[in-house]
């Protein structure tokens, strides 16, 4: 860092854009430019996404045909599958979600939609994501040393997670708890530069209120992130400790307290979940307001719900606690925090309801993601508000239904809202369009099937099964045929859901090569980052834009255009 | 109003034994340093960053409607010299 | 106040000092979620400080505690003069700063290999895994803030020092000056 910070870099236009060709090296591994890293974080999530992907057919496949070998995988042994589900969790939240929705679409659409030609801390930009990649390596060595990986579970929870001699993967708990580390460092540099740039650094007439929405969210997230990842810092080098030096700081035998850690945890866990929500709602605000043509109903009603939500955010973890011992008079609290907190969420849905109303909408790829990001993602805030009764949760905690809830609300956050926004940008990304239809046909593909997998595990759920269960037949009230027909039900669903990303990356392949040439503004959308070239260059403009306008004037009575980029005088 | 509710709510319920494990093992002392704990990282962070962010606004709005009138200030001036 | 900041944007304050302002606040967290574990265990041990451990050397810390206050006390007088722009009497406080600072930190560290040689250590009670978890990360933030304000000094020789530079450096250091108190309150007393 002290490398970095004294290069009070200006984001202007300077003369460090040289314009020889740059190597290979410079310009794919080593670039500071922010589009750059950007990709380098778009394709190592999505690498990572298959890599989540895998595991959950290998684990689904043994669900539903018990003991069967998995074509591709083999026989999952106890050992593997708690390995699986435990990395497919930390892989789809912290190495997925956070990467793609925070680090790739921030770091492209925070400095071309607030104006400058990059980052203000290039370097600290670049080892961010050199860390990223060393945690990403890190995590996935940890399957290959003895004892195999973590099966803790996502959550880690001790005692389990503290012992060899009850986790039996010695190395591998310690290997993933480092990783995990390691991606927060990453975050952390990512943070404050994103939050300095979008702050600090606006093109001149920019002002607060001028912000376009997806910016705001991205800015906001990272507060949230950087404000609650320090007690799971803590937390996590006392389970280090833990781990590899002795200590005690969890082991109740020896004076520590398990429920300790779960008071860390979630006090990072459960602002996490908007860190990545809020993302995914700034994408589908820019999409829903481009697809239109309206303005987005009440900018600085959506401006302060998010505060509301973040202030909130902090005052409702203790809810994955309820049967965890915790005192019942907290339980009273955090059950009245947690339904308030839907509040603002459900205020958020009505605004982008509204600003669709009376639109001239097109149904182009991105919009139809942006769609289901709202219709989905209220499926899973209505469940959380179940779970956070905490008399319900009683019966409803650790068992299915609280794994389709948060399906419910992570998959149209990282999958929906990651499609959202990359079909969206494409164009500006690539310099090409992307194919519609088959970007239909995906969209189609993967949403059908992502209800059959899910609905169906809400009913097991309020059947009563539980959660973290490697093989059902041994309890015969929750292996009865029609439970059995349901989980074939969902990994047939999950296989078809998984075919049909083959369109996907088939289509990404084609346009990205043959596609058609795309103009500079192809959706005609008012933000700044339109007016760039289609790929921006290094530096992003010849000269940098000067804002006059908020984001969002579409459809201004008396102009012949239906819309009105903020970088027009008039 | 809401406070109140809340308070007395909170006060009324007792210790139930959802869990004899976790439960049996805690002293009131205990369960009071998680309710204390759980107030203050709860409210410091909203304090601090609050702060920061309510300076902030303070001084990013006093800036723009300075940037505001010596613009419009330009456009008198501009105003004037054609006059 | 300038119209619109560093080179036209709309900037509140030295880009490096505003970084340096986030990572404090993760930092504070960091501290604070530390805390609250420490707060946790204590609550629930039977007794406190654990039988049978060394006491904390209270007496010579609240001595070193002064010191590093007085370091403090150095850096505002060298921020005073730096933005009086007067930059050669910032030299001697600033230095000063960096002299006292050093000693609370090998200070703490001669005091860390008594207390081990009396039998606190990691893992013999939880007050040992605390103190030197606690005074541990205390510790290596104030070598950090320490590096960052020895390069300042370079820097400031040079006449080369940014105000975003020294901002920030000066930053972490009244942090790790600001939060020891509490620290020492929590742990020692
Ligand atoms: C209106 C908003 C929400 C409410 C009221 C809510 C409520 C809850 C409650 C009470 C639980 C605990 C259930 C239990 O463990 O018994 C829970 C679990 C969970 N929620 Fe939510 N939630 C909301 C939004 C979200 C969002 C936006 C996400 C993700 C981005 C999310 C992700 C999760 C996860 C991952 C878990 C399970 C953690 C685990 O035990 O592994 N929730 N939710
Ligand atoms: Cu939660």
């Amino acid at each position: 860092m002290a490398e970095s910070i004294p290069s009070d870099s200006p984001a202007v236009a300077d003369d460090h854009h040289g314009h020889e060709e740059p190597s290979f090296w410079s310009k794919y591994v080593f670039s500071t430019d922010h589009k750059m890293i950007a990709m380098q974080y778009m394709f190592t999530g999505m690498a990572m996404a298959v890599i989540g992907g895998f595991m959950a057919y290998a684990f689904r496949m043994q669900l539903a045909f018990p003991g069967i070998e998995v074509p591709g995988f083999g026989i999952v042994t106890p050992a593997n599958y708690n390995a699986l589900v435990t990395n497919h969790g930390a892989i789809m939240i912290f190495w997925v979600a956070m990467p793609v929705l925070i680090a790739a679409f921030g770091n492209y659409l925070i400095p071309l939609m607030c104006g400058c030609d990059d980052m203000v801390f290039p370097k600290l930009n670049r080892l961010s994501y050199q860390i990223f990649l060393l945690s990403a390596v890190v995590l996935l060595s940890s399957f290959f040393v003895e004892g195999g990986g973590f099966g803790g579970a996502w959550t880690a929870y001790p005692p389990l997670s503290a012992k060899a001699e009850y986790s039996l993967t010695p190395l591998g708990s310690s290997i993933w708890l480092g990783a995990v580390a390691l991606e927060f460092v990453a975050f952390l540099l990512g943070g404050i530069n994103f939050i300095t740039t979008a702050m600090n650094s606006r093109a001149p007439g920019m002002k607060l209120y001028d912000i376009p929405i997806v910016i705001w969210m991205i800015v906001i997230a990272s507060i949230l992130f950087l404000v609650s990842v320090g007690p799971l810092i803590a937390g996590a080098i006392m389970l280090l400790f833990d781990q590899q030096l002795g200590t005690a700081f969890f082991d109740p035998a020896r004076g520590g307290d398990p429920v300790l850690w779960q008071h860390l945890f979630w006090f990072f866990g459960h602002p996490e979940v908007y860190v990545v929500l809020l993302p995914a709602l700034g994408i589908t605000a820019e999409i829903i307001t481009v697809f239109a043509r309206k303005k987005l109903f009440g900018y600085k009603t959506v401006l302060h719900t998010t505060i509301a939500t973040g202030v909130l955010s902090f005052t409702v973890w203790a809810h994955h606690q309820f049967i965890s011992g915790v005192d019942p008079r907290m339980a009273h609290v955090f059950t009245l925090t947690t339904l308030l907190i839907s509040v603002p969420i459900a205020e958020m849905m009505f605004v982008y309801i509204a600003t669709l109303y009376g639109g001239s909408i097109r149904l182009t790829t991105p919009m139809l993601w942006g769609l289901s990001f709202i219709a989905e993602f209220l499926i899973g805030g209505v469940t959380g508000i179940f779970l956070g009764a905490s008399g319900a949760d009683i019966y409803f905690h650790d068992t299915y239904f609280v794994l389709a809830h948060f399906h419910y609300t992570f998959f149209p956050i990282a999958i929906i809202g990651t499609f959202a926004g990359l079909t969206f940008w494409f164009p500006k990304m690539f310099g090409r369009m992307m194919n519609d239809r088959l970007g239909k046909i995906h969209f189609w593909g993967t949403i059908i099937p992502f209800n059959f997998i899910f609905i169906p595990l809400f009913v097991l759920g309020m059947g009563g099964q539980h959660r973290r269960i490697f093989d059902y037949s041994y309890f015969p009230e929750l292996s009865m045929p029609w439970m059995q027909d349901i989980r074939v039900l969902a990994t047939s669903s999950l296989l078809i859901m998984l075919g049909f990303q083959v369109v996907f990356f088939y289509n990404f392949i084609v346009s990205l090569r043959s596609g058609e040439k795309a103009s500079k503004n192809p959706w005609k959308s008012n933000t700044l980052e339109w007016t760039a070239d289609s790929p921006p260059p290094h530096g992003n403009w010849k000269e940098l834009p000067t804002v006059y306008r908020g984001p969002y004037e579409y459809s201004v009575p008396g102009r012949d255009e239906d819309y009105w980029p903020q970088d027009q005088p008039n | 109003m809401l406070a109140i509710v809340v308070v007395a709510g909170a006060l009324l319920a007792d210790a139930a034994s959802a869990c004899t494990v976790c439960l049996g093992a805690q002293t009131e002392a205990s369960r009071k340093a998680f309710v204390g704990t759980t107030a203050f990282l709860t409210f410091l962070p909203l304090m601090v960053v609050g702060g920061i962010i309510a300076l902030f606004v303070r001084r990013t709005l006093a800036q723009e409607a300075l940037d505001e009138s010596r613009r419009a200030g330009d456009l008198d001036a501009g105003v004037e010299s054609q006059g | 106040m300038e119209p619109l900041g560093e080179n036209g944007r709309s900037s509140m304050m030295p880009n490096g000092l505003f970084g340096m302002a986030i990572f404090i606040v993760a930092e504070l967290m960091l501290f604070a979620g530390m805390i609250s574990a420490f707060f946790i265990v204590k609550a629930a041990a039977p007794s406190w400080p654990p039988p049978g451990q060394p006491r904390l050397p209270i007496e010579a810390t609240a001595l070193n505690s002064l010191v590093l206050l007085a370091s403090g006390f150095f850096l505002i007088q060298a921020h005073r003069a730096f933005h009086r722009g007067d930059r050669d009497s910032m030299r001697r406080p600033l230095l000063l700063a960096l002299a006292l600072g050093s000693f609370f930190v090998i200070f703490q560290g001669s005091e860390w290999v008594a207390l081990l040689g009396q039998g606190l250590t990691l893992t013999s009670s939880s007050l040992g895994s605390f103190f030197y978890l606690v005074v541990g990360v205390h510790g290596i933030h104030a070598a950090a803030a320490l590096i960052l304000l020895a390069i300042a000094t370079v820097r400031l020789r040079r006449g080369y020092l940014s105000p975003g530079f020294f901002g920030a450096a000066e930053a972490l250091w009244f942090f790790v000056v600001g939060v020891w108190p509490v620290l020492y309150m929590v742990v020692y007393l």
